[in-house]
Formats: structure tokens, C-alpha cells, sequence
């Protein structure tokens, strides 16, 4: 079922939750992984733990705030160096991306840039990275780009006259609208690439998980709201969604491969607002804007 | 024609969202902090979301060389100015005995002077068909003699002061507006200080951008003062009722119980920082 792989596979937000469940599975089914984690002491910690229980394997992690468009640049570059250094067969490309990495905050905080943090990181991160992995992930396989989505993405839209919510921001708006785009942006990937590259994108849907995602920066209702939905019955621990994710990211024989929605292991259905074409390549042109290479000067 | 508003402060939190505010009505802006990288990654950003044009400078509004190049800057590159928002500022924690003294210095020197200083130059700077419309930052605290955090709120106070002086001395030539926030969740010490004071934490704090889409309305129309929330408007309605000794003595409780438990506070912004520690870039801009 699982394929060999070619390459490594890179996991954003691997050191909490569900993320560092799959770098595990990874790990445990024979695969390398470049993982991306925000925190220093957390990602070597977790690296240290990991490398430990799976000797054979490569596991690196690369420091980064997705949060900015230069550190996801950054740390893409990372990436290429690592995989050059330590994977050194030189035709060897990424077997797959899975973008993880996403947060929730009650108040609505911004980037450095002044986007709107929900959007920034849980979307335009992906985005990002996605693009900037691209011509390593055609070479690998060709990989997978699995984005992390959820059941949220539904009864929602974009809102596109204010996609950052500077006003009427809401934690759950604006969550809601970041998985959305997860969705749109994945179709609108498979429509632009999965033909002329061979990489197909895949959305995930973990299904209710018991993981922190909404008490890190969350408080009040939401995070009491979060809590008992999270610790009761029907939410799984993190290891579950995280064998489905680790498989997603590297079968390649797979039931009705055309079905980019994936609930846990089986093929869902998207949210229709989801796979519009005409708001994913709206979502496409915005993020490609958002995501330009800065080229100002100072005064 | 395009109008351009130059912003201090620019980095932190409400400096970002006033920033965004402007440029979302069309406003081409002129940016300023202390730190460059973070300008430079503010100003790609709000340029890329509103194709409006940017122009930044770093300086250090503390130090008075740093404020004659950033006007000689300003200056040379011969551009007019619709707005100025003096969103620099910032507060360290601690009692008076525990600063030192050129840290009490500089804090006044940014506080107070560089925005005067700002909206001096800028007068000669404006657009000559409109009258400069200029956004001033002080706090509640501006209110308050505040025992433990005595020079940032006094700063504040000379602050809320002089933009109401100024305002009717300029009429015509510019209007003049204060802004008297409470806390603001900018950062995620200053989150944990609003969640500290629960459910009246939770009342009387706003989303900086909400701050900043009021703080311009009113601006644009040249209303005096702007303090975000009907709660924040009530507390200090009732606040003014006591006797000035009595307010400041309940105060000092309160704010040094604080400073003890070294616990961030929510007041305004600015003044989330732990006891002693010294101003980051990002915390220097309220």
C-alpha cells in the first residue's frame, strides 16, 4: 500500500498534536522527514526523542515562524540545502509536503507583515511553501501536497471585500474561512499542476482530535467550548487522523485517487464553496499578491 | 490626488493597524520604528495587500539625531503629508526608585518630545488644500496619576493635554486628535494580562484594528478624543467622580499588587512588559 519513497517527506508544526503523531508514523513506516517547528527547544526535543526510537531514519528539523512570507522562503531554502547535504543522491527530490502547521486566537493578532495571523499561517504559509517546494516535489516521485484542513471549511465563505476581518473578526470566522481556503486552495492546485506536474494535492480532514490547537492562544468560551468538545466522546487522540495523514502523504494506489477531499483514511466531500473554481483561482490571485517578493528600499 | 500619512511607531501593534487602516482608504504612507527588518516586512506587506506606495526610515525616536535625520530624510524626498499619527511610545514596569535614570529620560524624550517635534515639521509639510490631520496616542492612563507606572502615565497626560491645547490653536492648518485606549491584545503578554482580569478584561478590550478604524473616522473628522468602548467611557466618567487622593491611593493598591506579582497589566498599551526588562523594537511603539 505505502510506495517507496524517494524522498524525504516535510511536515509543518511537528512538534505538537497531530503533526508530531505523523512525523512519527512517518518515521515508523521508513521514511525520512524534514519537519518545520516555530520553537527551538521544542523541535529539538522532539528530534532528539524521535531520532532516538528510529535510529535508521533521518529526522531534521528546520526553526521557522511561518507567520511571514520571508521566513517560509526562508525556510524552503532550508529545505533544498538540507535535502542536497544530507540526502546526497542528487536526483532525489521531496516525496511529499504536508502543511500542518495552524493556530486559532481569540483576539485577532496580525503578522509582522499585518495580515491577519489565522490566514497567514493556517493558509498562506501553505501556500507558500507549497509553491516554493514545488520544483523538489516534482523531482521526488512525483510527491504529495497534503494540506491539513477540517470539517470547519463548511457553511462559511470567504470574505473577500476583508479577508484579513479587520473589522467584525471572530476566532471562529476567520478559523472557519483559513480551512476554507485550504480546501480552495487545493483544488485550484490540482487544476493548475496535477496534470502538467504529476503532483497531486490532497485535503485533510482529521475529523474532531484531542490536541491544544484551540486553548494555545484562545481563551474564555472558545477555549472552554474547545475543551469539551475535544475531551469528549467521538474526538480521537492525535495518532489516529496522523496514520491516515502519513499514508495520504505517501500512497500512491489509491481508491478513487481523484477525490482531493479525504475524511481520515476514506474520500470525502468537499464543501461545494470548496471547489469553485472561480473563488479558487480568485483565493490563487489574492495569496500570489499577498506573497510577492518584497522590493522596496528605504529612504 | 493621493494623500500620505507618516506613522511612528509603526511595527507594534496599533502602529501596524493604523498603518493598514490608511492604506485601506488609499493613503500612500511614510513608516517609522526603530528596528529595520521589521519594517521593511510591514511595509512589503501593506504594500502587496493595497498597491498603495510605501516609504519607511528607521530611527530611533529617542535619540535627537535619529529625529533630525529622519526629518532631514523626510525632508529631501520632498513629499507632502496628509497625516501624522505619533504612535510611538511605550512604558517599563517597576517603581520609580528601581529605573534608571536614562531609561525615565528617554521614555519622556519618545513619549513626549517626538511627537511635538513630529507635528512641528509636519505643519510645514502638509498638503496645502486640506488641513493635516493628526492622530496623537495617550491612554487612559493619561487620566490617572498612576502610582508605579508615575512617568509613562504623566507623559500620557502631557500628551492628552497639549492635543487638546493644540487642536484649537491650529484650527484650519490642522486638526488634532487623542486617542485614550485601554489595553490592547498586540501580544501575547498582553493577551494574558486582559484574560488575567477575565470577564471585565474580555469587556473593556478592542482588536487594535478596531482601535484604528474608529481612531480614523474620528480623526477625518476632526473630533478632540477617541476612547474606544462605552465601558471604557463609563469607568472613567465614574472614575472622575472621586476625589483625586482617594482614586490615586486605590490605584497604587491595585498597580502595586501588580508590579508585586509581577504580572503584566492592561491598562493601555505599552505597558505589558515584565519589571525591569528593557524596551524590545516591537514594544517600543504602543
Amino acid at each position: 500500500m505505502i510506495r517507496e519513497p524517494a524522498g524525504p517527506v516535510v511536515l509543518t508544526g511537528g512538534t505538537s498534536g497531530i503533526g508530531r503523531a505523523t512525523v512519527e508514523h512517518l518515521l515508523a513506516n521508513g521514511v525520512d522527514v524534514i519537519a518545520i517547528g516555530r520553537d527551538a527547544d521544542r523541535c529539538r526535543s522532539v528530534e532528539i526523542e524521535l531520532s532516538v526510537r528510529y535510529p535508521e531514519r533521518k529526522l531534521d528539523f528546520v526553526v521557522a515562524d511561518l507567520s511571514t512570507t520571508g521566513e517560509v522562503r526562508r525556510a524552503a531554502g532550508e529545505i533544498a540545502r538540507l535535502l542536497q547535504e544530507r540526502w546526497d543522491h542528487s536526483l532525489s527530490g521531496l516525496s511529499g509536503l504536508v502543511n500542518n502547521a495552524a493556530m486559532v486566537s481569540t483576539w485577532r493578532m496580525v503578522t509582522d507583515e499585518g495580515y491577519e495571523k489565522q490566514f497567514a499561517v493556517n493558509h498562506l504559509a501553505g501556500f507558500l511553501l507549497t509553491r516554493e517546494l514545488l520544483p523538489l516535489l516534482e523531482r521526488g516521485t512525483p510527491g504529495r501536497v497534503v494540506t491539513v484542513s477540517s470539517g470547519s471549511h463548511r457553511h462559511t465563505t470567504i470574505n473577500w471585500r476583508d479577508p484579513m476581518f479587520s473589522r467584525g473578526y471572530t476566532a471562529l470566522r476567520a478559523y472557519k474561512q483559513s480551512k476554507l481556503a485550504n480546501v480552495l486552495f487545493t483544488a485550484e492546485f490540482n487544476r493548475r499542476y496535477a496534470q502538467s506536474t504529476g503532483v497531486r494535492a490532497y485535503a485533510f480532514d482529521p475529523g474532531l482530535v484531542r490536541t491544544d490547537i484551540g486553548c494555545k492562544s484562545s481563551s474564555g468560551i472558545e477555549r472552554l467550548v474547545w475543551r469539551l468538545r475535544s475531551r469528549g466522546r467521538g474526538a480521537s487522540a492525535p495518532e489516529l487522523p496522523a496514520q491516515h495523514l502519513a499514508a495520504l502523504a505517501l500512497e500512491r494506489e489509491m481508491e478513487n485517487p481523484d477525490a482531493f477531499y479525504r475524511v481520515l483514511g476514506r474520500a470525502g466531500m468537499a464543501d461545494r464553496a470548496g471547489s469553485d473554481p472561480v473563488s479558487g483561482a480568485r483565493l490563487w490571485a489574492l495569496s500570489e499578491q499577498l506573497c510577492q517578493e518584497p522590493t522596496l528600499v528605504a529612504s | 490626488m493621493r494623500r500620505r500619512a507618516l506613522i511612528t511607531g509603526a511595527t507594534g501593534g496599533l502602529g501596524k493597524a493604523l498603518a493598514w487602516e490608511f492604506a485601506s482608504h488609499g493613503w500612500d504612507l511614510y513608516l517609522t520604528d526603530n528596528a529595520r527588518g521589521p519594517l521593511r516586512t510591514l511595509a512589503a506587506g501593506v504594500k502587496h495587500a493595497h498597491a498603495v506606495d510605501v516609504v519607511w526610515r528607521a530611527a530611533d525616536l529617542s535619540i535627537q539625531e535619529d529625529r533630525a535625520d529622519l526629518l532631514a530624510a523626510v525632508r529631501e524626498a520632498n513629499l507632502t503629508f496628509g497625516a501624522l499619527a505619533n504612535v510611538a511610545g511605550y512604558d517599563l514596569e517597576g517603581a520609580f526608585r528601581e529605573r534608571d535614570r536614562d531609561g525615565l529620560v528617554s521614555l519622556m524624550r519618545v513619549n513626549m518630545e517626538a511627537g511635538l517635534v513630529l507635528t512641528h515639521a509636519l505643519l510645514n509639510m502638509r498638503n496645502s488644500w486640506e488641513p493635516l490631520r493628526v492622530i496623537n496616542i495617550a491612554s487612559l492612563a493619561a487620566f490617572f496619576p498612576m502610582p508605579y507606572k508615575a512617568t509613562y502615565a504623566a507623559s500620557k497626560a502631557f500628551v492628552l493635554s497639549s492635543s487638546l491645547a493644540l487642536r484649537e490653536e491650529l484650527r484650519g492648518r490642522a486638526t488634532v486628535t487623542v486617542l485614550c485606549p485601554a489595553g490592547m491584545p498586540t501580544t501575547s503578554s498582553a493577551m494574558k494580562g486582559i484574560e488575567s482580569q477575565g470577564r471585565m478584561g474580555r469587556w473593556t478590550t478592542w482588536n487594535a484594528s478596531d482601535v484604528s478604524r474608529v481612531t480614523y473616522r474620528e480623526a477625518m473628522r476632526g473630533r478632540p478624543i477617541v476612547i474606544p468602548g462605552w465601558i471604557n467611557r463609563a469607568l472613567l466618567m465614574v472614575s472622575q467622580l472621586l476625589p483625586k487622593p482617594l482614586l490615586v491611593s486605590l490605584l497604587a493598591r491595585r498597580w502595586g499588587t501588580e508590579a508585586k506579582r509581577e504580572r503584566p497589566a492592561t491598562l493601555a498599551g505599552g505597558q505589558f512588559r515584565a519589571q525591569g526588562s528593557p524596551p524590545s523594537p516591537a514594544e517600543r511603539s504602543a
